[in-house]
């Protein structure tokens, strides 16, 4: 079973592990120091590092904290919980196709077949609600941005056409 | 005197400028209501129609979307939890819960009697104070701005609730987020890792929406089948009594947005944030802010509203814009051959009068479009979810695009919706990490340039009356917090 006390120190772990990976990873190959500091707090590390070491500091309180606590409230678990890590897998994975195919397809096509999954995903079954949907909000969003907030939008293999409009 | 009033009447009571105020009030609430669409993007579109216009005319239009603009942004925050800009980032934190319970035109109402309200007071300020806060303005330096932030952040404590540590947790990662990019003082990387799209830093929009609009989406679809339709969320409108009891919090949060509006580069969204944790730390019941408080409403939008007058201030009195759209307005009156500043108040009074009483007019207006658009837009709040969320997730992709012309930014937003989605599970709250992400910038940037000026003797840093007054604020307010946490954990 997991409680919500297991849950707030795996919380307060992965805090002190992302902290000490900020620390000892990140800053040193992630920020480039000039040759020549004034002094300390100047440095470009100086603040990235200060947080850094709060936050492992917070991490650790919270881990002690939960520890010496009383095992609370059970978290909900099981047969929901597998429904959703599918729904949730499903749905990063919509997502995930969305934003690859987003530069080739561009935002109207590309939109309306996902907002088509989102739809079917979200409950809904009756098809000409699906295709109405899909097919009017990018087409709609598209025309603002282009037309009226005279935004480019990327329209991808529909180019042709919506240059037309 | 009154020969100059009557001229800038003359310059001011046409119908062209009623016509044309009212406009940009109508395409400023449209704008500032569509996430990613900005205020200053707004304006900006508008300028161009600015150049045939007169010049009262014109910088009316640019006032009117500006005003509208910050209102506009709390119609989305409230019904999707899509702040539309920046300054509204506030009235997710009460706005959404409010919308949730099914009080979304409750919460909607309260938000235009602040943001009208708290305009009001921020253009009667304008009138009568401009010379006095522009000088009050003045004397802040990078010293008195860290310090100002460093009460600011304080509020991160209030919107933690019980979850204290983890309130903590999330402003650490929200202020590391916030100094990915160039290094301002010495232009060197930092975790930009040689990608070119992390050298600007994180723009906001695409944080913001994928920490607040796309968890709650993730979430809807995860969610339990028979938990998931909720019908008739607009419900009724804010009564007159809900008015009075948040009339304090709004008259509060005006002069709080008026005073820091009055400071070039602040903005609304840390007048929104100081305004809400002020109001929480006075409120009887701050244990129900952040979770559909209808003073939390009031007192982000007067927040963020009473700077919309005031940011005129060191624009009229001084020359010097705030922020960007009163930047873009400096433009629109030097394309027009006028330069703000004390020489304009010798030698185009009529003028500024007249734009004075234009300004007046706009909070009139204001609440007008607004209550026209409250009326259909709360209807966004019947919509069936299932239908809605996929709808809102789309528009979203487009509003982030939108930002910046970048598809990198819509990789951000979904990025940071799982992230958000990630904190949602563990328990660790969203609010502190944006509210440190938006301030973070500021606490580092002036920290740096104060030690810099001060050759690093951070004896600079209680070296005003200024600087004094906020660590004694900072002091009184983390006291009253931490009394109030330990007295709730005792009352528990």
């Amino acid at each position: 079973m997991w409680t919500t006390n297991k849950r707030d120190i795996a919380t307060g772990i992965l805090l002190m592990l992302m902290a000490l990976l900020l620390v000892f990873v990140l800053i040193p190959f992630g920020v480039v120091e000039p040759k020549k500091v004034k002094f300390a707090a100047l440095s470009p590390s100086y603040y990235p590092r200060l947080v850094g070491y709060c936050l492992l500091a917070i991490g650790g309180l919270i881990v002690a904290t939960r520890w010496l606590g009383h095992n609370q409230t059970e978290a909900e678990s099981t047969p929901q919980q597998s429904r959703s890590s599918a729904v949730l897998l499903l749905l990063f994975s919509i997502l995930l196709v969305f934003y690859w195919t987003l530069p080739l397809a561009g935002f109207v096509l590309g939109s309306a077949l996902a907002l088509a999954c989102l739809l079917l995903l979200a409950g809904e079954r009756r098809p000409l609600m699906i295709l109405t949907i899909s097919i009017t909000v990018p087409s709609l969003l598209y025309l603002f941005f282009t037309k009226v907030a005279n935004i480019p939008i990327p329209a991808g293999v529909l180019e042709p056409w919506l240059n037309r409009l | 005197m009154l020969d100059t009033l009557s001229t800038a009447f003359t310059l001011f009571a046409t119908l062209d400028n009623a016509l044309v105020l009212l406009l940009g009030v109508i395409i400023g609430t449209v704008v500032g209501a569509i996430p990613g669409m900005t205020t200053v993007m707004a304006v900006a579109l508008v300028l161009p129609f600015t150049f045939s216009m007169q010049p009262v005319t014109g910088i009316l239009l640019l006032l009117g979307v500006y005003k509208g603009g910050i209102y506009g942004g709390s119609i989305t925050a409230i019904l999707i939890n899509t702040p539309g800009t920046v300054a509204a980032s506030c009235t997710v934190l009460d706005g959404y819960p409010l919308a949730q319970r099914g009080e979304a035109r409750r919460a909607l109402d309260i938000a235009l009697y602040s943001s009208c309200i708290a305009d009001f007071i921020s253009n009667l300020s304008l009138i009568l104070f401009a010379g006095l806060l522009a000088s009050f303005a003045l004397k802040f330096g990078s010293a008195e701005f860290f310090t100002l932030i460093v009460f600011s952040l304080t509020i991160i404590a209030g919107v933690s609730g019980k979850q204290l540590l983890k309130g903590f947790a999330a402003a650490c990662m929200g202020l590391l987020l916030a100094t990915v990019g160039l290094d301002l003082i010495y232009g060197t990387n930092r975790f930009v890792f040689g990608q070119i799209n992390l050298m600007s830093g994180f723009t906001f929009i695409p944080v913001l929406i994928g920490l607040f609009a796309v968890p709650e989406i993730i979430n809807y679809f995860v969610s339990v089948e028979t938990s998931r339709e909720k019908s008739k969320l607009a419900g009724i409108g804010a009564s007159l009594a809900d008015l009075k009891q948040c009339l304090k919090t709004i008259v509060r949060g005006s002069v709080i947005g008026v005073v820091l509006g009055a400071i070039p580069g602040i903005g609304g969204a840390p007048a929104a944030f100081l305004s809400y944790s002020e109001a929480r730390r006075n409120s009887k019941d701050p244990e129900k802010f952040g979770k559909g408080e209808l003073e939390g409403v009031a007192a982000a939008e007067s927040g963020n509203n009473g700077v919309a007058g005031a940011t005129m201030i060191p624009l009229l009195a001084l020359g010097i814009p705030g922020d960007i759209i009163t930047a873009i307005i400096l433009g629109a009156f030097m394309i027009h051959g006028l330069r703000p500043g004390p020489l304009m108040f010798e030698q185009n009074l009529s003028l500024i009068y007249a734009i004075f009483m234009g300004i007046m007019l706009s909070s009139l207006f204001l609440l007008i479009v607004g209550k026209i658009s409250i009326r259909t837009i709360s209807k966004i709040a019947d919509i069936p979810r299932h239908l809605l969320f996929p709808v809102v997730l789309i528009l979203c992709v487009f509003g982030t695009y939108a930002v910046n012309n970048t598809i990198y930014d819509v990789g951000i937003m979904f990025a940071m919706g799982l992230f958000g989605f990630g904190m949602l599970k563990l328990g660790i709250p969203a609010a502190p990490f944006l509210i440190a992400f938006i301030l973070g910038p500021l606490f580092e940037d002036n920290f740096r340039q104060a030690l810099l000026i001060s050759k690093g003797d951070y004896g600079v840093f209680f070296s005003s009356g200024i600087c004094l007054f906020f660590w004694a604020m900072t002091i009184l307010s983390v006291g009253i917090l931490i009394w109030q946490h330990t007295a709730g954990k005792k009352h528990d």
